[in-house]
């Protein structure tokens, strides 16, 4: 357990390395960034969800002052790609254009045209005047699988379904017969915007045509240079994507936005060419999926489980992205022991808003539907919901239903029992209310993820450069987006070669001068990058080590605690920095390490909430909500909270009122702007209480899993089951403001 | 252009009048509004003012929400507009946004606060210069909704206004100004109501009297209400009651205030305003607000009762 | 389009500038564009998420909702203006200290709306914390830590007042 471990500099909470830049407005956002000579570009695009492009014309545009150009779809590469942030699979069907003539989606990009500032640049691509010929489109599942439905992509799927994807052990038909309690429901969640306050924002400059430069916001620097590279025909080594500081992914970043086009259109211009987005293109650019679920759980008077048989159907908007491969992480994320588990999982087209990377991956979708479940078999059982969740819990050593690799570490029970001290010191100072007009309950919901891709693709390096004063230069390929990871692999650095954290100064996700990484996404950032840090340093160690022995062949070497034992005498790692490097036999020592998934430890999570319900207002106002993990080591326990605390709004967002919402007469979005579009403000938060427990995983970097997507996971499905409880009445769909009405949760004037 | 008088403002017109700008502002972003000429009224010191005079209280229409929510005499005397000002949109926005501006701020519609981008192919509605509602395509009226938190209680205390209009000064009744804005406001801007808001005034209410307002809206802050309700009870005369954000202008609760005045109880009186709203609102497409949910909140003036009643006892 | 300009004056950050600007240009606009005080975020450019947030005359205000006429002859305070990396103004070591900042986009707009509530109400209650910065919209943090972060820059500013050595 990592109580008995003595960590430095992990296991600590610690502000952020680049706080201080962030907190005086130092810092530089893509948008923040100015070139010499820089023009501005924005992008025409589709006011419908689907419609055949006849006619272009541009004349208007040319009359903007200071308007630069245009590029119409039949001036940019034709070839099909997949934006997706994720390394090459045979599941990410390529069905996407850099510009199109037959939008799919609402936001499409028809045209892109320049202009000296940007607001000129708005008001041009307003002024270019497109004739549609509209076409009614699909916006949800149902309507895309109906017989005779037009293909949106005929190429990949004459029936609309990118991909079915069935996984499954043992048979049904014994599962049915061995459960004396079988509950069923059809969940329903709604698309959901990342919402990141910052916009998404490219600056591109490809003047000569040959070499490409990129900042822009990214998760995925790597990938999206490789994308790149494909559409434009140029080398890698040509292509530059640099990172700098970005507000925030949760997956939105996890794909090429409009990089290729802002690059075509510096090609054209011979000028750098900065393309940000509006509130609104963003919040249409991508979502996380809209599902349909049907769910049934079985089992037997005991309380263990015997059926788990879903059919798990994402709405995947018209084009591929990412969603095979969200619906590949769903399958298999079950934390419980179920002998016969049926997994049919359908990739949908349809032209709803494009579905992609969002926090979760899949995994929130299917939690939601399934622990609402467990707790209304709990009812059903008459089993504590707590109990019977951990009498099924996969232990270390077994593998969840269809995975194959053992869960390396566990301590959910941990994190249960600690939820419970948590409850039980809030109802000691506020017992639970139940009178005539308002009742309060407790929800419940476990939910588990994993440590890097599902599909063990994670791969990252790191290279850590020794300075002759003992400090060092790391360089890793992932990107910090907010979440902290430079200053988590700085810290693992500083563990793992005994200096303090100051003296690591890291550089982060410039393909031009570090090494490859997978990318930021499936919360791989400590895990996978960190386990290649752990490697990088332990390289540097033993080449140090190997070539102070080199320079005193005649002296006993050997390592002894954070510097060396030289014949018996001490050498501080100061003093052996110097010598390494300035002796006539030194040398400079660079330490590497490169680590490809073996594992994927499973990070586990127990939230509980309080709500309460009104009886005669028919609302639901939220109080606590207490989230406890097991994610190994923390290597920054400040970080954990946060992602923790941050989770925990994005999982409120959800359960309460985020939606993107598509309105049948305009077929436009209504979610067009923060009004619309509500995310959670300060005041809205219930009381947050967050804890991690004990816990060393074997794989992990100094014993560390994953901690960012598991934190929202069990929220919205916790909040419901106290909705529920509280309510009396059966929930299967969000967001709760369609059947509640939703009460700010620390108002005041309601109180009594 | 920027004036510091009122005399220099109507001379500077024709043209759209601009107190603290935060409604203008997103309505020119997204060339919802063409207005031609601004006249930028921060500097026009007539506007401003918050004092007690000859039985009345007068609000300067150049008054920020945030000084109205903390002015000892308007909580004190006015108790419903310190509340209604108190929470209406964000912190920053009532830090500028006047009380004039906000009385005279535009209906809202989800087919007409839009980017351009967003309007693109629409066929132009009432609001735009066309001839159509989105919302209720038969309807012969544009049908959006007027919003103002402030309007709902300036409307229980028959608040006047004192405005300029074709280089006339008079004192008229809120409801009447915001009816004649309203209906202007259906209209292309041009079609706008060319009135000059200098003041307001209300008759102090006499002793003994409660008041108060309730907003929900689904979060804590920055958004429109949901509904909203005023009400003032006591002191010796007829009770009123109104309700905002259900129609394209506040609506007079009077079932409700003759309940109220027949000392009804809590339950009683909330039914009454079930039954006033019923009839009276006029609910159109809200973004995740369906029409159903709104017609629940018509109850919520329970809270509001609850309140009074509480600050009674207190 | 055919813009009037006119000319601003504005005390920024201390110091006296003067402008051109067009009739209908955002303050924010002035701020990033010809100033170059890039600490002023857009994030939504329509008054709705706070990014934007700096000080005017004392107040906190949605700088994309703001003509820049408006501030003509007005004092103008961003986060460039708070402090420096040498000397951080307190709020802004609170945001450090206490891991109030992820990605950090909405942290200008944060400590300027903390500001203005510390200069006006100096020790606020954890309510009035979440009032006043409910206008500034954070997608990262779930807020916690921004709550304490106020609270403890409070006391540090009420500590700093008490030895009498208070510039902040």
């Amino acid at each position: 357990m990592s109580g008995e471990r003595s960590f430095q500099s992990v296991n600590q909470p610690l502000p952020r390395l680049e706080s201080l830049e962030k907190a005086t407005g130092r810092a530089k956002y893509t948008d923040d960034l100015r070139l010499p000579d820089m023009a501005y570009a924005a992008l025409v695009r589709s006011p419908y969800s689907r419609a055949r492009v006849r006619a272009i014309d541009v004349s208007g545009a040319e009359q903007i002052p200071g308007y630069l150009g245009c590029l119409l779809p039949e001036e940019v590469p034709q070839e099909y790609f997949n934006c997706s942030g994720n390394p090459p699979s045979p599941l990410l069907m390529k069905d996407e254009l850099v510009l199109t003539r037959e939008p799919k989606v609402l936001g499409d990009r028809i045209a892109c045209v320049a202009a000296e500032t940007e607001e000129a640049a708005r008001a041009a691509a307003d002024a270019v005047r497109v004739e549609y010929e509209v076409l009614t489109p699909y916006l949800d599942v149902s309507g895309a699988l109906r017989e005779g439905a037009e293909p949106l992509q005929p190429h990949i799927a004459p029936d609309n379904i990118i991909q079915r994807r069935e996984v499954s052990q043992g048979d049904r038909a014994a599962g049915e017969a061995a459960s004396e309690i079988i509950v069923e429901d059809h969940f329903s969640t709604p698309p959901m915007q990342h919402a990141t306050i910052e916009l998404t924002s490219c600056l591109c400059d490809f003047s000569d045509g040959v070499h490409l430069t990129v900042y822009s916001t990214s998760q995925t620097v790597f990938q999206e240079r490789r994308l790149t590279a494909e559409i434009l025909g140029i080398k890698e080594s040509d292509a530059r994507f640099s990172k700098p500081m970005v507000g925030g992914g949760f997956g939105a970043r996890q794909q090429l936005h409009a990089q290729h086009v802002a690059a075509l259109m510096s090609k054209k211009l011979r000028r750098p060419v900065n393309l940000s987005y509006t509130r609104e293109e963003d919040l249409y650019s991508v979502a996380r999926h809209g599902s349909e679920v049907d769910l049934r759980i079985g089992a037997s008077r005991d309380g263990r489980l015997r059926l788990f048989d879903t059919t798990y159907r994402l709405n995947g908007g018209p084009y591929t992205t990412h969603t095979p491969t969200v619906v590949a992480a769903a399958a298999r994320k079950l934390q419980y022991r179920v002998p016969n588990y049926f997994f049919e999982g359908l990739s949908v087209y349809t032209d709803h808003i494009t579905g992609g990377a969002f926090r979760g991956y899949g995994n929130t979708q299917l939690t939601f539907g399934r622990e609402i479940l467990m707790d209304r078999l709990a009812q059903k059982l008459e089993m504590d919901p707590v109990e019977l969740r951990l009498l099924n819990q996969v232990q270390v050593g077994e593998c969840f239903p269809c995975a194959s690799i053992p869960v390396s570490s566990n301590n959910i029970a941990g994190c249960a029992r600690r939820c419970r001290e948590i409850q039980a010191e809030i109802d000691g100072k506020s017992p639970l209310v139940d009178n005539e007009e308002v009742r309060q309950a407790w929800g419940i919901a476990f939910s588990c993820h994993g440590s890097g891709p599902s599909s063990k693709e994670g791969l990252s390096s790191a290279v850590v450069i020794l300075n002759d004063d003992a400090t060092v230069q790391l360089l890793v390929g992932s990107s910090d987006i907010g979440q902290g990871s430079e200053t988590m692999e700085s810290q693992i650095a500083a563990e793992c070669l005994g200096v303090p954290l100051s003296d690591v100064r890291i550089t982060a996700a410039d393909t031009r001068v570090t090494p490859y990484d997978t990318g930021t996404f499936g919360s791989s950032q400590t895990f996978i990058c960190g386990n290649a840090v752990t490697r990088a340093c332990a390289d540097l160690r033993k080449k140090v080590l190997a070539q102070l022995r080199a320079i005193r062949p005649d002296s006993q070497v050997e390592e002894r605690g954070r510097g060396y034992l030289v014949d018996g005498e001490p050498l501080s790692f100061r003093e052996a920095a110097r010598e390494v490097m300035f002796d006539i036999r030194g040398g400079v020592m660079i330490g590497s390490g490169t680590y490809k998934a073996e594992a994927c430890p499973n990070p586990f999570s127990v939230c509980f909430v309080k709500a309460e319900y009104h009886k005669k207002l028919n609302a639901i106002r939220l109080l606590d909500i207490i989230e406890v993990v097991d994610v190994g080591t923390p290597i920054n326990r400040l970080t954990v909270e946060g992602q923790l605390e941050g989770g925990i709004a994005q999982g409120v967002g959800y359960a309460l009122y985020e939606r993107l919402e598509i309105n049948p007469r305009s077929r436009r979005t209504l979610s067009s702007d923060l009004l619309h579009y509500r995310i959670p403000q300060m005041a809205d938060m219930p009381q947050t209480h967050v804890d991690m427990v004990d816990s060393y995983d074997p794989y992990g970097p100094l014993g560390a899993k994953s901690v960012g997507e598991l934190a929202t996971v069990p929220v919205a499905p916790a909040i419901v089951n106290a909705a529920r409880r509280a309510s009396g009445r059966e929930i299967n769909s969000l967001p709760l403001c369609d059947r509640f009405v939703i009460l700010p949760s620390r108002r005041k004037e309601e109180d009594g | 252009m920027m004036v510091k008088t009122v005399k220099e403002a109507l001379e500077a017109g024709p043209g759209t009048y601009v107190g603290g700008g935060t409604d203008l502002m997103p309505l020119l972003k997204n060339h919802a509004r063409d207005d031609r000429t601004l006249i930028f009224l921060h500097q026009v010191e007539e506007l401003r003012g918050i004092r007690e005079e000859d039985g009345y209280v007068y609000l300067g229409a150049g008054e920020t929400l945030y000084d109205l929510s903390v002015h000892p005499l308007v909580r004190k005397r006015l108790p419903a507009v310190a509340q209604a000002a108190g929470v209406t949109a964000s912190p920053q926005i009532r830090n500028i946004a006047t009380l004039g501006g906000n009385i005279m701020q535009d209906r809202r519609c989800v087919y007409f606060n839009q980017s351009r981008f967003w309007r693109g192919g629409l066929e132009l509605c009432f609001k735009t210069g066309g001839a159509i509602c989105h919302q209720i395509p038969n309807s012969p009226v544009c049908r959006a909704i007027y919003y103002s938190d402030a309007a709902t209680a300036l409307l229980v205390y028959e608040a006047e206004a004192e405005c300029v209009e074709e280089e006339r000064r008079s004192w008229v009744p809120v409801a009447e100004l915001i009816r004649r804005h309203s209906q202007a406001n259906g209209l292309a801007c041009d079609r706008r109501l060319p009135a000059l808001v200098v003041r307001f005034r209300i008759p102090v209410p006499p002793e003994g009297e409660r008041s108060g307002f309730y907003k929900y809206a689904m979060r804590a802050t920055i958004d429109f209400p949901i509904i909203n309700f005023a009400l003032r009870a006591g002191g010796g005369r007829p009770s009123r009651a109104a309700a905002g954000a259900v129609a394209p202008e506040p609506v007079p609760l009077e079932e409700t205030a003759a309940a109220l005045d027949q000392g009804k109880d809590r339950d009683a009186v909330t039914a009454a305003c079930q039954r006033d709203l019923a009839r009276l609102a006029l609910p159109i497409r809200e973004a995740c607000v369906p029409p159903a949910m709104k017609r629940g909140l018509y109850s919520h003036i329970d809270i509001l009762l609850r309140s009074l009643t509480q600050s009674d006892r207190g | 389009m055919s813009e009037k300009s006119c000319e601003i004056s504005l005390r920024l950050n201390g110091r006296e500038r003067r402008f051109r600007v067009e009739e209908r240009e955002t303050l924010l606009r002035v701020l990033r564009e010809r100033a170059g005080l890039t600490g002023a975020k857009k994030g939504c450019d329509l008054g709705e998420c706070g990014a934007c947030t700096v000080i005017l005359n004392g107040r906190a205000v949605n700088s994309c909702c703001v003509f820049a006429v408006q501030a003509d002859g007005g004092t103008v305070e961003t986060i460039e203006g708070l402090g420096t990396p040498d000397k951080p103004h307190p709020l802004q070591r609170a945001f450090i200290d206490a891991g109030a900042i992820q990605c950090g986009f909405c942290t200008p707009g944060m400590i300027l709306a903390a500001k203005a509530l510390l200069d006006r109400e100096p020790h606020p209650s954890r309510e009035a914390i979440r009032r006043a910065l409910s206008g500034n919209l954070c997608r990262c943090t779930g807020y916690e830590k921004i709550e304490r972060a106020v609270e403890l820059a409070a006391e540090a500013i009420s500590g700093l007042v008490e030895k009498g050595g208070g510039e902040a």
